[in-house]
């Protein structure tokens, strides 16, 4: 191989370095991103998914009480019939 | 091949640096394995360093001192990576010499920098760098399950971005320094694998406990 050809391979080869630390940096920061916005959005959705839980079975699904009231779906299975 | 004429002074010379490695590998794995000895005898493995204890200092050094006189610069940049690359787990860990592990990281950089060069050294801690990570991607398993809390770059980083690291130190190195690349590539291997049978044939391993590092 001769030397011009060799080092143009090693020029290819730097650039192949600097696209994978390009890649690792954003992948990098992709996944804190991507962490830091699926804590947000599970701590919003959470008290939603926990108050529809609590009312479809009627039971507290943190402490367990169970409601005097009818579950919310078979009353609006009720309603519906 | 790239310009290079094999005479016999080339030969001897590339006969001469690749068994460098080989000793200096064999003198950071002692280190390595005298560094883990009592969580490796708490999980029952009884390595080489273990089994010499006290006479394991005396025998490194002069090994050491043995690589060094074949090839000086390959040698110390060598030993100086893996000392730095060794410290990159724990990094806000205070040393014996008082100083943190970056600090005492950049010290010990420049002075392998005085000692055998810019390029060298680089080459010589990418190498290092990625035979670290991809140990560790070998050993994540291992190590997630141990309760000994081993410092493991691919637990820590995690495996795509250790993986990713390996990778791009390999090809660092190797357009920095093809030679030494292929030839630490091939010692080190060897250096684990002649330890670890060694460690077997002599009962090092307990009867519960994991497999040997580089066994495969």
């Amino acid at each position: 191989m001769n030397t011009a050809a060799w080092a143009s391979l090693r020029l290819l080869g730097w650039v192949v370095v600097a696209l994978m630390i390009a890649f690792l940096g954003g992948y990098i920061a992709g996944k804190r991103f991507g962490r830091s916005r699926g804590q947000m959005e599970g701590e919003a959705f959470a008290p939603l998914d926990l108050r529809r839980m609590a009312l479809t079975s009627g039971v507290c699904p943190i402490c367990g009480t169970t409601s005097a009231l009818e579950p919310a779906c078979e009353e609006e299975e009720e309603d519906g019939n | 091949m790239f310009g290079v004429t094999f005479d016999v002074w080339w030969q001897l010379s590339v006969i001469k640096e690749e068994v460098a490695i080989l000793i200096t590998g064999v003198v950071i794995k002692l280190m390595d394995d005298w560094l883990d000895k009592d969580r490796d005898l708490c999980s029952g493995k009884k390595t080489l360093a273990a089994r010499l204890n006290g006479g394991l200092l005396p025998y490194t050094l002069v090994l050491l001192a043995l690589a060094m006189a074949m090839a000086p610069g390959l040698s110390l940049s060598l030993f100086l990576g893996t000392y730095v690359t060794g410290m990159m787990g724990e990094p806000g860990r205070r040393l014996p010499t008082g100083l943190g592990s970056g600090p005492e990281s950049i010290l010990v950089l420049l002075l392998g920098v005085i000692g055998s060069g810019w390029w060298e050294q680089i080459s010589s801690l990418l190498l290092m760098v990625f035979i670290q990570a991809a140990d560790d991607l070998l050993d994540a398993g291992v190590d997630m399950n141990a309760a000994a809390g081993r410092v493991n770059l691919a637990l820590r980083w995690g495996r795509a971005e250790a993986g990713l690291v390996a990778a791009i130190c390999l090809l660092a190195s190797f357009l920095l320094d093809w030679r030494k690349t292929l030839a630490v590539a091939f010692c080190a291997p060897a250096v684990l694998g002649l330890l670890g049978i060694w460690e077997r044939e002599n009962h090092g391993v307990g009867p519960d406990s994991e497999p040997l590092r580089g066994d495969g």
